[in-house]
């Protein structure tokens, strides 16, 4: 067993600006929820299918799971707690809120940064094509998805 | 009642609001040690040797429990089975199954524990392993436990009625063969444990993503081998889901317990995904073999089934609820007076089983289900119709089973033909199977089922896994019980704290709604506490969040609390007002006289004085402002001499029809439309019920087409990723989901509700089922086995269709 190597992160996370001294090996996930204190980050799989651990990298959803602390130098990560100090995130919360667009709650933040990247940045108009393979993305495993895509639906029709 | 509208979301707000509490956010104690537990590679085998020593060189390792001290510090777990096995948390001198539990390290982080599992060198002696159920019923096959000297941990016989005159009078008799898979709800949140040990106390303490039932700390006492009492389980406000999967998770309770007792620190440990679909817990899966005995006018006259569950490689409690939970409900909703049953719960080289979303029930209506649409193919009749003929009509109910189930509300058929009409199902039945246009690149099938739904589980079922003879008379284990506390603060305000333990519900939410709407405050007025905490809040063996409980039983301790509490109010508002209290009413926050419109008293003013003058108060309204409500279900009994028992408070209904279309060329099997319909008593809320009722569906939808573990002949497990174990996304929904209910409401609980949690996950996976085997029929091919996959259909279907053209 080699001695563990460490290296310093030089980051942003949501929009505070974060340098920490960290192992190689420790992943973007348990960093975000260890070191910064985003408990939103949930681990489902820790291999990349669920969505659970999704974050915004520079703006782009990422499986936080996947990636390595050490990657994210240079780059600004957003999760629920930074998405949620913007309108849209809070026009998220309530749309999800007052759907039940959750039950458990752990995929929950994964599905709202996707969304919130979709309604961000997506060119007019939003199709229901465009909502299900954003959600596709992810798994769910209380709500059978139908109150998570309508509340897709009213986002979007609230982007206006 | 309905003065408000049925609130948002609590707990989605609290996730939104970021104070969401999930069991992996909790720091409860200081000086945290992170466990990883080693586990077998093999499905049998003998442990000769484990050398951690390697291990405990490494920086950062405190230490290693092996089942050395597990066998010292604990005792196996108890089951009610004839024949268990020695069942630990950690295996002792020979591995069962692949995962199970061979040491825990711990370490100063996860990362280094997970570094120290893989240096730990374990000496196995592979034997050979069994894992399919009948295989391990024969008397060649290699047994797990040889003190038992065979597999089978529990071999019963039930006889209801006269089955031998009803079978030789009956005009058609015939036998199938149908298995149940072994999936998982796969909750996304796996489990999770800290555990700290107090030497000096022998106490343990417990922060876990725990949610009853509580009789299985109860269990977990016995093995730590310390009273109930020394055993505190604290419940965060969050869980990510459960579906009953994480009932198993006392054994590594046990397992943690004893690790934090080796390490003298406590231990936090996270499941990972892997550890969570090999070694956590999986619905039971069965091969059932059922004979129907029926007239050729399409009545049902009895059935003879034989239950082969496969419990995994030790049988654990709540085992084996899945042969004996629905007894009272055996015969479905039909009117058959006539039944034979052999359970059997036998022991394989896999995962232990334990309950699953829909438990018991999707693996017991699965084979009557699906010989019903037999049955009626066999007489010429539509199964709708067969279906319609044998259900219990409304006329007589209360209907008491020939199992002994009471059931106590509802109107079956009138569910049934508003599930027809909203499918267009005799529409529909014109157009599928052979009647399906023939250039179509699809095979298109509808297929139905209905379903009794029993809630609030009697504890007293499970005494049917023994004969009555061998039954303890000393305690007689029977009912369902639930307290709620509420508090009404000095400012107005209402606390409620639960004892369930939610886990994606909305209970808390719910809780609100039912006390305001009784108290005729507003929802936000009402403070829930979630989570759970054995050592502060009142709970019984019964408590938890199980057996789709909460409406009938869980709610209606809500109820009773809110209404003692409403009378509290009256009664001082009388006392204050010099009035009675049956001539005030609560109405908008405030206590107000029939009689005199000036006369009245704010909520708040009331609740000041009961909180500021107490020194003053008369002695029935010392305690006015703190309330215990306790609901305990009635009717419920012990399993008399003839086997018969009422296993559950309330019984609800469904009727589902399920529509699909199978590609000719890929054999992808879509569900396109899925009606559901329920007879659950009156809907506490309605959108957490519809999402009750879809959730099931999606679970139900996995059992049929997609989940399964699957293990190889000799053990080894093949489904331990996402890319292996497939999940459905939003895409593999059915474009069309309707669903609704007609209210009944039932007089077995103050709500009048029924579960909602467990329905559409019994039904959706026979309908489906039954779709398909309608769209495959008319080309040869019989269903009788989940999942339907496309390779499955391949496999029976595309040589059938070899040599001819495509798309035909």
């Amino acid at each position: 067993m080699q001695p563990q190597r460490r290296t310093i992160v030089t980051t942003a996370v949501n929009g505070t600006p974060v340098e920490a001294l960290v192992d190689v090996r420790i992943t973007l996930a348990d960093f975000l929820r260890e070191e910064a204190g985003c408990t939103s980050v949930h681990l489902g799989c820790e291999h990349g299918v669920c969505g659970a651990c999704t974050v915004l990298l520079d703006g782009l959803p990422v499986r936080s799971c996947l990636r390595l602390a050490a990657q994210a130098t240079g780059h600004a990560i957003t999760t629920l707690e930074g998405v949620m100090q913007t309108e849209r995130g809070k026009m998220i919360g309530q749309a999800f809120v007052e759907q039940f667009a959750m039950q458990c709650g752990f995929c929950t933040a994964g599905f709202a940064l996707s969304l919130y990247h979709l309604l961000e940045n997506a060119p007019e108009p939003i199709t229901d094509r465009d909502i299900h393979e954003t959600l596709g993305g992810h798994i769910c495993r209380c709500t059978g998805y139908v109150s998570i895509v309508e509340a897709a639906k009213r986002l979007r029709d609230q982007r206006g | 009642m309905n003065e408000f509208p049925a609130p948002p979301s609590t707990e989605g707000r609290r996730l939104f609001d970021l104070q969401a509490q999930y069991i992996a956010d909790l720091t409860p104690l200081p000086n945290l040690a992170h466990a990883a537990v080693v586990r077998s590679p093999y499905a049998h085998a003998r442990i000769r040797s484990i050398d951690p020593s390697a291990a405990l060189a490494l920086p950062g390792v405190i230490t290693v429990l092996t089942g050395r001290e597990v066998q010292e510090w604990s005792r196996p777990f108890a089951v009610d089975a004839e024949r268990p096995g020695r069942y630990y948390s950690c295996a002792i001198d020979k591995v069962r199954y692949v995962g199970e539990p061979v040491a825990v390290v711990m370490a100063a982080n996860r990362y280094v524990a997970e570094d120290a599992r893989d240096t730990i060198e374990v000496e196995y002696e592979p034997l050979p392993a069994v894992v399919e159920v009948e295989a391990a019923m024969q008397p060649s096959a290699p047994i797990l436990h040889e003190e038992l000297e065979t597999n089978v941990a529990i071999d019963r016989h039930l006889t209801y009625g006269d089955v031998a005159a009803v079978f030789s009078a009956a005009d058609i008799v015939f036998s199938q063969r149908y298995v149940f898979p072994r999936y998982q709800s796969f909750p996304l949140e796996t489990y999770g444990i800290i555990a700290s040990w107090n030497p000096s106390a022998s106490q343990a303490s417990f922060w876990a993503n725990f949610h009853g039932p509580y009789s299985m700390l109860a269990v977990l006492a016995g093995a730590l081998r310390v009273p109930l009492s020394k055993l505190r389980v604290v419940t965060p406000p969050d869980v990510g889901g459960s579906f009953g999967n994480k009932i198993a998770l006392y054994p590594y309770m046990a397992l943690m317990a004893l690790a934090s007792r080796k390490a003298n620190r406590p231990v936090k440990w996270i499941e990972d995904r892997l550890e969570s679909l090999s070694a956590s817990s999986t619905g039971t899966d069965r091969v059932t073999q059922i004979e129907v005995a029926a007239r050729n006018d399409g009545q049902l006259l009895g059935l003879k089934m034989r239950l082969m569950d496969n419990v995994g490689a030790y049988i654990r409690a709540p085992e084996p609820g899945c042969l004996f939970r629905p007894i009272g409900n055996f015969m479905n909703a039909y009117k058959i007076e006539h039944l034979e049953v052999n359970a059997l719960a036998v022991m394989t080289n896999v995962c232990p089983s334990g309950p699953n979303r829909g438990y018991a029930c999707q693996q017991h209506y699965f084979p009557i289900e699906r010989a019903i649409d037999e049955l009626a193919l066999k007489l010429g009749k539509d199964p709708a119709t067969v279906r319609l003929q044998n259900l219990i009509q409304p006329q007589d109910i209360p209907y008491r089973t020939v199992t002994g189930g009471l059931y106590d509300s509802g109107d079956y058929p009138r569910a049934t033909q508003r599930a027809l009409e909203l499918s267009n199902y005799w529409q529909l039945r014109q157009s599928t199977g052979a009647a399906a246009p023939s250039d179509a690149g699809v095979w298109r099938g509808v297929g139905m089922a209905v379903a009794i739904d029993p809630s609030g589980s009697n504890m007293g079922y499970i005494d049917v896994s023994k004969k009555a003879t061998q039954r303890r008379p000393n305690l007689v284990r029977v009912g369902s019980a639930q307290t709620t506390r509420i508090y009404l603060d000095a400012t107005g305000g209402v606390t409620v704290e639960l004892e369930t333990a939610a886990h994606g519900q909305g209970q808390e939410t719910t809780a609100a709604f039912i006390v305001a709407q009784t108290l005729g405050i507003a929802p936000a007025d009402v403070t829930v506490i979630a989570g759970m905490d054995t050592g502060s809040r009142p709970w019984s063996v019964s408590s938890g969040s199980y057996s789709s409980r909460f409406g009938a039983v869980g709610a209606s301790s809500i109820v009773a609390a809110a209404r003692r509490l409403q009378e509290n109010l009256l009664q001082a508002a009388a006392y204050f007002l010099d009035s009675t209290a049956s001539r005030l009413r609560i109405r908008a926050g405030r206590i107000v006289s029939l009689d005199n419109a000036q006369l009245g008293l704010s909520l708040k003013d009331v609740a000041a004085r009961l909180h500021w003058s107490t020194g003053t108060l008369p002695p029935h309204l010392e305690t006015a402002t703190q309330i215990e409500g306790t609901f305990v279900a009635s009717e419920l009994d012990y399993p008399n001499e003839h086997d018969q028992v009422n296993s559950s408070a309330v019984y609800a209904f469904t009727a589902d029809v399920a529509v699909v279309e199978i590609d000719k060329e890929t054999f992808d099997i879509r569900v396109t439309d899925y009606i559901t319909v329920h007879d659950a008593g009156n809907i506490l809320h309605p959108q957490i019920a519809r999402g009750q009722f879809v959730g099931g569906l999606l679970h139900g939808l996995a059992g049929a087409l997609y989940e399964e573990l699957r293990y190889t002949e000799t053990g080894d497990f093949l489904t331990g990723t996402l890319m292996d174990y497939l999940c459905p996304t939003v895409s593999e929904m059915p474009g069309n989901i309707v669903t609704d209910h007609i209210v009944l409401p039932t007089p077995q609980a103050l709500t009048g509700a029924k579960g909602v949690g467990e329905s559409t996950a019994q039904t959706a996976p026979i309908a489906i089922a039954n779709a398909v085997a309608d769209a495959v029929r008319h080309l040869g091919l019989e269903i009788t086995e989940l999942p339907l996959t496309p390779d499955k259909l391949w496999q029976q279907l595309g040589a059938r269709l070899a040599g001819e053209p495509a798309c035909t």
